[in-house]
Formats: structure tokens, sequence, C-alpha cells
């Protein structure tokens, strides 16, 4: 390009001094056509360069530069006009942070601290919309069994990423590198172990950051403290970990714990102390046929150094629960049971029928086998594979739950006559049986051997 | 005192205590508004607690002496184990009811590897080389399962076999295995779910307890019989069974009894006692956290999944290695040939009653099902309770008189235990 030397003009002078054109294209470069080409931007970029370099700017990018921060309202409204089209701004974003293995050392903390700077807002951005969705904070005044039930990392994290889908990657590619190309799907189910356990780790982390900036944010906390009261652990150690955002405080977990038991909440509809309430009061409006099994709690409340008025005292307790069964089935009726039929019942009843005795080989063939092989096993003996396989005759459906409600505690010692009756007009009360079911059905009720009688003497007084 | 006759005890045994109960009963209930009258309730005794009655049953049946081969005061010394925290020798009850049962499945399965080790061609030495050569061995388990299903052996050899030429050692093994694996099929088919199962071994119990001296529970089996059979509609009864075992985590060996469950609920509201109590945190515990027992369950239940961490429930389900042991009984009988049949040895004196043929005999007589029959059939619930009163101070009188039989030389006392387990060496001023 040694005609563009010296001169700006289409035109110069040949060695004879004729007027000649100085490039054969110019004039349709510079023409609305030419403009539109390849060759026409890098002929127009190459004049613009020269032409910048000829002011006394480095490069065109010092030019633009210069452009951009000077307070020239041309240049400000170019500039807002460049930013609006994002995709040019990301373009030019890439270009810039490609360019970092080319920046000297020296620069090199200037540059990440721009680059870094630059980026900030986008993350909080992304961080204040995390910070406001739903899924982390639930009032521990609110804390509902459904929590517990439905709680689940993946979901809860495929959710999450939603509202910080930047912040997430960044996280996990600050704890594995090639997550950050094959980022956890939201729809997979099945993720490995590894991916689970960077999930944990990145929710727990934006759980506790996000506990800095807000206490609302303690769904997971709440979770974790939950689950350290029910292993005992000490009041102490909660208030640490709280200190250290990893825990809610005694206070809080203790809320959670006592709505879940009162008999009115605050919101009713919301606690799960109301939850459980209703579901035991439940069982009996429900009218479908349940059992009720309890039994005496007995415990010494020791005292090291007695007072006048602190004793060590014996607690008597009575502790049970609701069986509800998966497979329901009307309430019982009284006609269900009718002590008249006794008169039928024979010997025959009660001597084992000589189909037992074949059923009895087999499980006897299975034991012995059983034994015998634990004890080669245990000794290193080579004994071969013996195959007495255990014989079911009536086996319950072990994936047919059923519902087990445990009953408050009553302070009822059931050896006693009146405190067994108010044992079991509480028991009716909690589980809302209705006048007409205590006086049309019948409820099974079921304990060890004392109980039992003690159970019967009331029964039959009230059958006299 | 003069025996003192009660109305509601007609066989002369009276308890204030029951008396007084009754009455109270009575009181509160026959005038009460029908809202208020509890005979909508159908009461039934849980199994779990009906197993360890059965293990007290065993103990005292297979108890035998120190000094005398084969019973279990004689196993629980060659196993070095402590009877007085296994056993209470006064009560005549057991004490730690799983420490019980496992120390009766070692010597059970004991048995069992010495009779297949005898059969297997068994003569002298160590047990392992014999089992490791055997080709036979399923042939000789299936011969012995078929022996020990046969409940009329031990009787029909007693009554053939006239008393010099007898071998109670042989009879009393035999009917230790016999009954030991009733006991343990009772146990596995609660852990299975099996109701079929464990009816089987119901009935053997039901005779066992007829009987026995645990007129209580003899009264209770026939009492729970007689509402499976005749009491109880068809629907009733198959609602009682289908729910008698409570499988709470879904697994296919994780039946409970209902009692058992109930012990576990009992068992965690004490571990959520604090030791520091008022009775504002009392109140806390009863009629807050007891609710939520089930909850906290699943809770850490939850926990464990979602940490990936639920191998830290199997932390207590590693099997003990039990082989020295069984090993050790098994030897002891093979040396002194239990296994085999040895007419005219009498090396014991006391012989183990065949529970199942007295319980049969038992309820042969009629009479305690007459008794039942007649009272429950006239007077409801009523007669079950009458009966089951005079059963109570039968048991009674019988744990009574047998703590005033107990030699008290017998029972050791385990200073060690109450002394932390080593002799104080500053006792010594004592004697000085």
């Amino acid at each position: 390009m040694s005609s563009s030397q010296g001169s700006s003009s289409s035109e110069r002078l040949s060695s004879s001094g004729r007027r000649v054109e100085q490039h054969y294209y110019e004039s349709w470069y510079v023409s609305e056509a030419g403009r539109g080409t390849a060759d026409g931007h890098a002929w127009l970029l190459d004049e613009l360069t020269q032409t910048i370099e000829r002011i006394g700017f480095k490069s065109i990018f010092h030019a633009a530069l210069f452009f951009a921060e000077s307070s020239n309202p041309r240049a400000q409204r170019q500039l807002t006009d460049f930013a609006k089209d994002g995709a040019s701004l990301a373009s030019l974003l890439k270009v810039v942070s490609s360019l970092r293995s080319s920046v000297r050392s020296e620069d090199k903390e200037q540059y990440n601290a721009a680059l870094c700077a630059a980026a900030r807002p986008a993350y909080l951005r992304e961080w204040r919309t995390f910070l406001h969705g739903p899924e982390l904070r639930v009032p521990m005044g609110q804390f509902t069994a459904q929590h517990v039930e439905s709680f689940s990392i993946e979901p809860l994290y495929a959710r999450l990423r939603l509202h910080a889908p930047s912040l997430f990657a960044l996280f996990e590619g600050m704890g594995h590198d090639s997550a950050m190309e094959n980022p956890p799907e939201r729809s997979s189910p099945t993720l490995n172990e590894t991916k689970r356990r960077q999930i944990r780790h990145i929710l727990m982390s934006l759980s506790i950051m996000g506990n800095l900036r807000s206490r609302q944010v303690n769904f997971i906390q709440g979770i974790l403290t939950y689950y350290l009261y029910v292993g005992r652990v000490s009041k102490r150690v909660v208030t640490i970990l709280n200190h250290w955002g990893l825990a809610v405080s005694y206070t809080g977990v203790h809320t959670a714990v006592s709505t879940m038991g009162m008999y009115q909440a605050r919101n009713e509809s919301d606690c799960v102390g109301a939850f459980l309430r209703r579901e035991l009061q439940s069982v009996g409006r429900k009218g479908n046929a349940f059992l009720v099994v309890f039994d005496n709690c007995t415990a010494s409340a020791t005292v090291r150094d007695e007072r006048l008025h602190n004793k060590s005292d014996f607690l008597k307790y009575t502790v049970g629960y609701v069986l509800e069964p998966s497979v329901c089935r009307p309430m019982f009726l009284r006609s269900d049971v009718n002590y008249g039929n006794v008169a039928s019942l024979t010997i025959k009843d009660f001597i084992p029928p000589d189909s037992d005795t074949d059923v009895l080989r087999s499980v006897f063939g299975h034991f012995i086998a059983n034994a015998v092989s634990k004890y080669c096993r245990q000794r290193n003996v080579g004994l071969e594979k013996l195959d007495f396989p255990l014989p079911a005759v009536d086996t319950i459906d072990p994936k047919l739950t059923p519902k087990i409600h445990v009953l408050p505690t009553y302070d009822l010692d059931e050896s006693l006559i009146d405190d067994m009756i108010e044992i079991l007009y509480r028991i009716a009360g909690d589980i809302g049986l209705s006048e007409t079911q205590i006086k049309e059905n019948i409820v099974l009720y079921a304990g060890d051997y004392f109980t039992t009688i003690t159970e019967r003497y009331i029964l039959s007084a009230a059958r006299c | 005192m003069p025996a003192i006759t009660s109305p509601l005890l007609p066989r002369g045994i009276f308890s204030p205590q029951r008396d007084a109960n009754d009455r109270r009963a009575k009181a509160r209930q026959v005038e009460c508004s029908t809202n208020k009258q509890l005979n909508y309730i159908e009461s039934t005794s849980g199994l779990f607690h009906l197993e360890i009655a059965v293990l007290v049953m065993l103990f005292r049946s297979h108890a035998g002496s120190e000094k005398e081969h084969g019973g279990l005061y004689y196993w629980i010394k060659v196993l070095q184990r402590n009877r007085n925290t296994l056993w209470d020798g006064g009560r005549q009850l057991v004490k730690d009811f799983r420490a019980c049962y496992e120390l009766f499945g070692q010597i059970l399965d004991g048995y069992i590897v010495g009779f297949i080790a005898e059969r297997c061609g068994w003569t002298a030495g160590e047990i392992n080389p014999v089992l490791d050569k055997a080709t036979d061995v399923e042939a000789q388990i299936a011969t012995l399962a078929a022996e020990l299903a046969d409940f009329n052996e031990t009787s029909t050899r007693r009554q053939q076999t006239n008393a010099p030429s007898r071998d109670r050692l042989h009879e009393n093994m035999f009917l230790f295995l016999q009954h030991g694996l009733i006991l343990r099929n009772f146990h596995q088919a609660m852990r299975h779910g099996d109701i079929g199962r464990l009816l089987i071994s119901f009935r053997h119990m039901t005779c066992w307890f007829q009987g026995s001296k645990q007129f209580n529970y003899a009264q209770e089996t026939i009492h729970l019989t007689a509402c499976l059979s005749k009491i109880w509609s068809s629907g009733l009864k198959r609602f009682m069974l289908n729910n008698c075992l409570v499988s709470i985590s879904g697994k296919r060996d994780g039946f409970y009894a209902l009692d058992e469950l109930n012990e576990y609920v009992v068992r965690e509201v004490k571990n959520m006692m604090v030791h520091n109590a008022t009775p504002k945190t009392d109140e806390h515990l009863r009629e807050v956290i007891s609710l939520q027992i089930m909850f906290f369950m699943r809770l850490k239940i939850k926990m464990a999944e979602e940490s990936d961490a639920t191998f830290i429930f199997d932390y207590h389900h590693q099997d003990v290695d039990t082989s020295a042991d069984v090993d050790l009984v098994a030897k002891n009988c093979l040396s002194r040939k239990v296994f085999t049949h040895t007419s005219g040895r009498d090396v014991v004196k006391k012989e183990v009653p065949d529970l199942l043929l007295n319980g049969i005999t038992e309820l042969s007589r009629t009479t305690r099902l007459m008794e039942y029959k007649g009272k429950v059939s006239a007077m409801g619930i009523r007669g079950v309770v009458e009966l089951q009163n005079r059963a109570d101070g039968e048991t009674q009188i019988q744990n009574g008189e047998e703590e005033t039989e107990e030699d008290p030389d017998e029972i050791q006392i385990e200073t060690a235990l109450l002394s932390g387990g080593r002799e104080d060496p500053e006792e010594s001023w004592l004697d000085e």
C-alpha cells in the first residue's frame, strides 16, 4: 500500500505529471454499494487506522476507549447504542477475555480486577434473584412435616439454579472443572455420587452466604438444625454452629419443634404441630378400622443435691401410638365380637394340626442348614451351598407400611384404675372418636399382658 | 393370716389390689353415660411380650444345675456368662431378653452343629475337618429336621424305655432342640411378617403354657386362641392378623410386633427426656415432642438418604462371630456322646418336661377349657377377667413359693458390678 503514503485524496500525480486515480476501487468502496462488501470494510478500516495513527492514537482500540470515556454527547449516545446491542457487548467481552494470555504479567492483576469488576454486577443481580426465591425461605414457625418429607437436594438444586445460572456455574467450576462444561441436568434422574456431593456442598455454601445477607434464608440450616435437635445435640453446640452460619438459632429450632406439637398453632394451615394433631384427630373421623397400642414408661428423675422442693422422683407415664393400616376398611361393629361363640370351642382348636408338621420340617431344615453354614463360614470350612429355603406360609406385604401416629405422653399410671380410665378417655379424645363410634363400634387395643388385663377390668365393669 | 375369700376369686386367692381395682372400675363405669362407657374396646396382648414369657418358660424348664450337663446353668458357667445379668433366680424371670435369647440361640446352634458332625462321622478332635470332608450334609440335615419335627419322639421313648435304661441327657438335649427351633421359628416369623408360621409356633406355645406354671399366660393364650377361632368375626380376625406385625421400613425382614414397636417409642421418648427437667420442660416433652417421635425417625432416614449415608443404619448389624462358643458347646456334647442315645446313662437326674405333651395332657383333662367356656359364654369379658384374676393369683403364689424355696447359695452376688469391677485394695483396713 505504497500509494497510501502522504495523501488521503483519491487522485495522485504520475511520474510524467499526469493525474491518475490513487486507488482504482476507492471511489467504489466509498460509494454506498461498496461499503457493504468485505473488501470495502477492510479498506475503510485500513483507512481509519491510518487516520487514527496520523492524529496521534496508538491504535483504533485506544481511540475507541478515548471516545467512550469522553463526555462528548455523541460518544455517549454511541456507547449506549453499542451497549444496548447485548450480543456485540458479549462479543467484545469474549475478545477481551481471550487476550488474557497476551497481557503482560505486571498488568495481569489490573486486568483480572477489571474483568471481575465487570462481571460483578451480573453475579450480584443473579444473587439477588436467588435470595428472593421462595425455596430457601421457610419461617421456623411454619416448618411443616411436608417440608422434611419433600426435601430432596436434586430438584431443589435444579429450581435454585434457574434463578442464578451463572453464579451456579461459577460454583460448579470452583467445585469441579469439568462440571463447568457439563453442569448437572435438571431432568437427570440418576446423578452420580460425586455430583450429588457437589450439589450438597454448593447448596450449603450458597445457603450460608444467603443467611449472611438475610436471616430468612434458612431452609437448609433449618433442616440441619432440626436433625441436630433430633440427635440431641446440646444447645451450646447449636449456638456455636449458628454463629458459623451452619445452623439456625436454638430459639428458631425450638419454635419449629414447639409449633409441630401444639394444639392450636398461630397459623393452623401451615404449621406441622397442627398437622400432626390434625392427622391424629382424623384417625377417628375417617371411620376406618385402626389399632391402639400403649404401654407404661417408667423413668427415674434423679436429683444430685436434694432440697426441700427438689426431690428425686420416679416418673410413671403412658406412651402409645395409633396404627392406621395402609389398606383401609370400615370400623368394626359390636357384632364382630361375640363371646357366646366360645361354647363351640373344642380341644381340636388348640392341638397343632398334622399340616403344621410338614411346614415345621422345612423350617427346621432351614434353621439347621443356616446354623451349620454360619459355623462353617466363620471357621473357613469349604461347605457346599445348602439348599433349604424357608417356606413362606402367609406373609404380610412389607410394602404396605401403615401410618404410625404417636400419641401424646400421658402423665398417668396405667396400673391405677382411675388413671387407666383417664388414659382411655384421653386417647378417645385425641384420636377423635365420635359418640356414635363409641356406642356402636369396636376398637382394637393391644399392649403387654399387664396393660391388657387392666383394660379388661374396666371393660368387664362397663359391660356389666 | 387366714386366707380371705372373695366372691370374685373363688379359689380363695385374694389380692387387695385386684379387688380394689375391680370395685373402682365398677364405680367409674357402671353408672356413667353411654358415651363415656369404654366397652367399645377389644383388648388383646402383644406378641413380643408373649415371646418373652415363652423364653422365661424355656429357661425355667431347661435351667438344670451348674453341675449337671445340658442345663442352661451349666452352659452359662461353661460359656463364662454372668448369670445374674441374664436371669433373676429369685423371681425366675429373664432380666435381659436379648442376651438370654442369644445365649439360648448359641447353645441351640452348638447342639445342631454337634449333631450334624456326629452324623457325618465325627469320632474325635476338631469338627472342621469332618464337615469339610462330609459329602452328605444335606441328607443328614433333612433326616435330623424330620426327626425333630416328630414331637412324639421323646414321649414315645420315655414310655417305651424303663427307668434304668433311659438316657435323660439325650432326651433333654432333644427337647431343647425342639423347643429352641419352635421359639426361633416364632421369632423369625415375626421378623419376616409370616403370620402362617407364627401361628404354627403359637399353637405349640399355647400347649406348652397349659402344662407350665405360668397360669396367667396359659389363660391368656386360651383366650387368644378363642378370639382367633370363635369370638372374633373372620374380618376382625384377618384384620388383627394382618396388623399384629408392622414393617415401618418396608423391608422384608423388618417386621416388629405391635408391643415391640411401642417399646421403641418408649425408648425414644425416654431418650428425649432431659436430666434437668422442670414441669414446663416435662410438659413440652409429653405434649410436643412425643407426637413427633416417628417424624424424628423419618427425618433421620431422610437426612441419611439425602447425604448418601444410609450405611450408618447398618453399623449395628454386624454379625458377631459366635463360632467359638458354638464350637465349645458342640465339642463338649460330642465328647460326652450326648447325640447318641446311650441306655442306662444316669448322669442327669432332672428330666426336662415335654412341654407339648404335658400341655396336651392338661388340655385333655378339659377342666380349664370347660371352665373357660362356661364362664365366658355366660359372662362374656367378665368371665375372662375372673379367670385371669385367678390365674394371676396362682402365678404369684407359684413365684412366691419358688422364691422361698430358692437356695440363697445358688444366687451369686455379682460384686464386680456393685464395686465397679475391681476389689478395692483400701478395704483391707476393715479387717484390721
